[in-house]
């Protein structure tokens, strides 16, 4: 099953996300679980409209093993498991993004890229390793805690303090991507289009600031990107039209 | 000429395959771009440059992140035929500088919006596949929808090396003739866009997604420092 999770998006779709690929996870645990009708029912009941955080699908996914065994013992009811899937797959969703897609990624990316930048040439794979460590982990942890605590799985993700975690990455990103910028700025002192020395980390600095200010009133990046690239070409021909600068 | 084809095809079966880890399978991050350009750059005996190239493209594609049902931009598809074309035309043209991948940059990024609309049309085609997963689920066969996680994984294999071969290609056709027709002023212009202009967009993109002001200023204190280790020397 924990393989089987990390195709949970292969066939995500509009109507119900994640559907197929919830229901392609629980299938040999709910050919264990039920038989005949109840397993169709069963199958059928997984196939409802489901979307969380990928890596956090484990948990509801050991969760929801969990409660459909209560189903077939007659502890609990068939809605109980689409009502448990139906209120935490948000929340799961929002720690999971948070977490994932808006700490430890651009943590890792922002090392890796610094690294690269300083002559560090693994460190591609050292992107992979640390991001993966922490993904993989709390995939296989998922699906054990899920199955093992069925509906209280939430609360024990939420002592693991993700959210809390991920506030302190988004200071070293940032102590990262500012290293990353200076060491921008020395390779354009070295490089063959290098305007007058020393001033390459003013112009650098002042030209994220400027690009920070855009985008943070929503202009696109991709709007920048050509804007600016239009303007330097129209700029450097005109100049070197009236005296060679570059 | 078959090496040439030889190389793009091998291309199209990576960005493939990376396209896969992007949402469908693993989800191991190695459709990033600083892993995806890095990976074939080491292909196809560029190692160094494809780090490089990849640490930018990664930086100026941060912000590319799958919300619920939100699809964003595809950065695997545009980063891949980037770099493709760059180690395509070290490879078979002449040696990369930094006008050229630039100009490939340039040409490379709309890219990114022909993924993002492939992957909205193929979110739409799974809807079929739901469809055939509730008929097999009504009678418990519990083959048909491994098939259905099967065929969506193909198809997305499929389509997007398709596009990665097509737009590599393309992009490769447009740089070789654009580049042999620039002047020493566009060249010059187009290394200044390439060496200041990106990084320091690619920089901003990233501090952007930064949530507290005190972060921004523990960038530009770092900013500072750095550069004035550098400037004394104290780096190299």
């Amino acid at each position: 099953m924990l393989w089987r999770s990390f195709f949970l998006q292969a066939a995500a779709n509009y109507e119900r996300m994640q559907n197929v690929g919830f229901a392609f996870c629980m299938s040999p645990a709910l050919a264990k679980i039920h038989e005949g009708k109840d397993f169709n029912a069963a199958l059928t009941r997984h196939l409802e409209f489901f979307n969380t955080h990928p890596y956090m699908a484990s948990a509801l996914i050991g969760a929801s093993i969990r409660m459909e065994e209560e189903i077939a013992a007659g502890t609990k009811k068939p809605q109980d498991v689409r009502d448990f899937k139906r209120f935490m797959m948000g929340p799961m969703a929002a720690i999971g993004d948070s977490f994932f897609w808006m700490s430890l990624r651009p943590f890792a990316a922002a090392w890796a890229i610094m690294g690269a930048l300083s002559g560090i040439y693994w460190a591609p794979i050292g992107f992979l390793i640390l991001f993966n460590l922490c993904h993989l982990s709390l995939r296989v942890y998922g699906l054990f805690a899920g199955y093992r605590d069925g509906e209280k799985v939430c609360e024990r993700i939420h002592r693991l303090a993700l959210v809390r975690f991920a506030e302190r990455t988004h200071y070293l990103a940032a102590i990262f991507l500012g290293a990353s910028g200076a060491i921008f700025a020395d390779r354009a002192m070295a490089s063959k289009v290098s305007l007058t020395d020393g001033i390459e980390p003013f112009l650098m600095f002042s030209m994220i600031l400027i690009y920070l200010l855009a985008l943070k009133r929503g202009i696109a990046m991709v709007g920048v990107l050509y804007g600016s690239a239009f303007c330097t070409v129209l700029l450097v021909m005109f100049l070197n039209s009236l005296f060679p600068l570059v | 000429m078959t090496g040439l084809t030889l190389n793009l095809a091998l291309i199209s079966v990576i960005g493939g395959l990376l396209s896969l880890d992007r949402r469908a399978a693993m989800q191991l991050m190695l459709s990033q771009p600083l892993v995806a350009v890095s990976l074939l750059g080491w292909m196809m005996g560029y190692p160094q440059d494809g780090v490089l190239l990849g640490a930018l493209l990664q930086l100026i594609w941060m912000s590319c992140v799958l919300f619920g049902a939100n699809v964003p931009r595809n950065d695997t598809l545009a980063s891949v035929s980037i770099g493709g074309v760059c180690f395509l035309y070290a490879s078979y043209v002449q040696p990369l500088d930094a006008a050229t991948w630039t100009l490939a940059v340039l040409l490379g990024v709309p890219i990114c919006v022909l993924g993002q609309w492939l992957d909205i049309k193929l979110d739409h085609l799974n809807l079929g596949l739901a469809a055939k997963a509730d008929e097999a689920a009504l009678v418990g066969d519990t083959r048909a929808i491994s098939f259905s996680i099967f065929q969506a994984i193909l198809r997305i294999f499929l389509v997007n090396a398709t596009a990665v071969a097509v737009t590599t290609a393309t992009v490769l056709y447009l740089v070789v003739m654009i580049r042999g027709r620039l002047g020493p002023s566009s060249v010059d212009g187009l290394g200044i866009i390439g060496i200041y202009l990106i990084p320091a967009l690619g920089v901003a993109v990233a501090l952007s997604l930064l949530r507290h002001r005190k972060g921004l200023l523990l960038a530009a204190l770092t900013f500072i420092v750095v550069s004035t280790i550098i400037a004394q020397g104290q780096l190299h």
